[in-house]
């Protein structure tokens, strides 16, 4: 068995081809996963009746199923709901013609919500009661204090996890081929697929997804330093 | 919602408070007076109660029962609207035993959030004020530095330069020398002190009965969710009637001289 150095350099471009895919895979569901979690994350941590029991047993739910799970649920419900709810809107749409990358990116959204719920939760918590009662005491309404006193200290506590939630996110993007999605893994697969240099392959992939995780832990620990250098150590006293 | 309006005498009432956590009653009760201008030290052991009864005034623990008149304003203690709570804390300001500096703030900003935030006070107005009231209180040179650069010390002084800045017409003090060091209790008590001597209105839990002794009008001793006596530091202190007060106050008289108590 040889290693074959061309064809991985062109199962690398092959690959490389379709990072903007894996991207995308990752931060819109980064991005819609953050807001989502972070009203979860709210409704926990204040204890809203109803919701915050609901919230905690969605987030156990879709914590507790492996993410390729979610990423079929959804594709079954688009396939079974896509055309009838656009014809509900007076929409002629065909689910042939649906972008599959939006499925995945809707269920990542969902998994990823869950993930960043438990990340900004963990960063509340982190915040010292004193802060809530110095802000209040202040004359701060409780949304002021949330945004000008607590969210600036709980979202750089909750920064560490959300770059672990960021990671997972691209690995779990490969998983999309699930929903016949095409990005970087299946792209670098399917260009061994006429001389089955899978070799090669998982080794280009492997290596474009390194330099896309430790880009993103790069990313989050310039953050990390940057607010840590802000605040100092909270704990000190 | 006048809380200024100027009303003779008592600037705050409280009558019936009464406050449980779980089965446990930590007050139970509570009647008092603090009139303008007026220093009230309240004393006691610890879990007595007196730190819940500070804070229920401003709303930060919701008390089961009562009524809490303050200026003009009369509310319960107990489900008083959102409107009311905010216009007495934007009223009263509070200094924390644990300092509790906004650990994401400057120290000029630390000052300058309540005016600006929560009183809608022009910026420039309230930098200006910010930084005489830190000047004040000797951290004219600290603006810029961040909570955690500073000694517990100066980071109280710059609690009590928040609190000043508001131009609050009662300051809740709570212990606020307990977290320092032996060597900065003089220094912050003293500095408590020139506040209350400017006629601000203010309640300070303390464990300094000397501070109490020289400092406050009125002294309130605190037992078991109850006041059990209050009155000028003279009567308290000299003449305690009650034998909770006595055997509370033993160590601290019998290190007095005499004659202070006559």
């Amino acid at each position: 068995m040889n290693f074959s150095f061309s064809f991985f350099l062109t199962a690398l471009a092959a690959g490389a081809e379709k990072i903007p895919v894996t991207l995308f895979l990752s931060a819109l569901p980064m991005l819609a996963g953050s807001i989502t979690g972070l009203a979860a994350a709210l409704i926990r941590f204040f204890r809203v009746p109803v919701l915050s029991f609901l919230v905690r047993w969605l987030v156990t739910i879709i914590k507790g199923v492996p993410v390729v799970l979610v990423l079929l649920v959804f594709y079954v419900w688009a396939a079974l709901f896509y055309e009838p709810a656009a014809a509900l809107f007076g929409i002629k749409a065909s689910f042939k013609n649906l972008d599959k990358t939006l499925i995945a990116a809707a269920a990542l959204s969902v998994y990823a919500a869950a993930g960043l719920c438990e990340a900004f939760r963990g960063g509340l918590a982190s915040v010292r009661r004193g802060q809530f009662d110095a802000a209040y005491a202040s004359g701060l309404n409780p949304g002021q204090t949330l945004r000008r006193i607590v969210l600036p200290q709980a979202l750089p506590a909750a920064l560490p996890m959300m770059g672990n939630v960021c990671i997972a996110l691209t690995k779990a993007a490969a998983l999309a081929s699930m929903v016949s999605v095409i990005d970087v893994m299946n792209a670098a697969l399917i260009s061994a697929g006429s001389n089955y240099r899978f070799l090669e392959a998982y080794t280009a992939a492997a290596l474009i997804y390194w330099g896309i995780c430790a880009a993103i832990g790069a990313v989050c620990s310039a953050l990390e330093k940057y607010f840590a250098q802000k605040k100092g150590n909270a704990h000190a006293y | 919602m006048h809380i200024d309006a100027p009303h003779s005498g008592a600037l705050l009432e409280v009558r019936g408070l009464e406050k449980s956590f779980g089965p446990q009653k930590v007050l139970k009760g509570i009647n008092l007076t603090v009139n303008n201008g007026e220093v009230a030290a309240l004393l006691g052991p610890s879990g007595s109660g007196k730190t819940t009864l500070l804070r229920c005034l401003n709303f930060l623990e919701r008390a089961d029962a009562g009524t809490l008149r303050i200026g003009g304003l009369s509310v319960s203690l107990k489900n008083a609207s959102r409107k009311h709570i905010l216009a007495i804390r934007r009223k009263t300001a509070m200094v924390f035993q644990h300092y509790d500096l906004f650990l994401n703030k400057t120290v000029l900003e630390n000052v300058t959030e309540g005016l600006i935030t929560a009183r809608k006070t022009p910026k420039e107005e309230a930098v200006e004020r910010a930084k005489k009231v830190l000047d004040q209180v000797g951290l004219g040179a600290k603006l810029d530095a961040r909570p955690y650069q500073l000694s517990g010390g100066q980071q109280q002084r710059a609690g009590i330069a928040r609190a000043l800045a508001v131009n609050p017409r009662l300051i809740l003090f709570d212990e606020p020398t307990s977290a320092l060091d032996p060597e900065m209790v003089k220094e912050i008590l003293d500095l408590v002190r020139s506040v209350a001597e400017s006629g601000v209105t203010m309640i300070i839990v303390t464990h300094e009965m000397e501070f109490a002794w020289e400092a406050a009008g009125k002294v309130v001793f605190i037992d078991n969710g109850e006041i059990v006596e209050e009155g000028s530091p003279r009567q308290v202190f000299g003449s305690p009637a009650h034998e909770r007060t006595k055997a509370f106050l033993s160590r601290f008289v019998s290190a007095k001289t005499p004659e202070y108590f006559i």
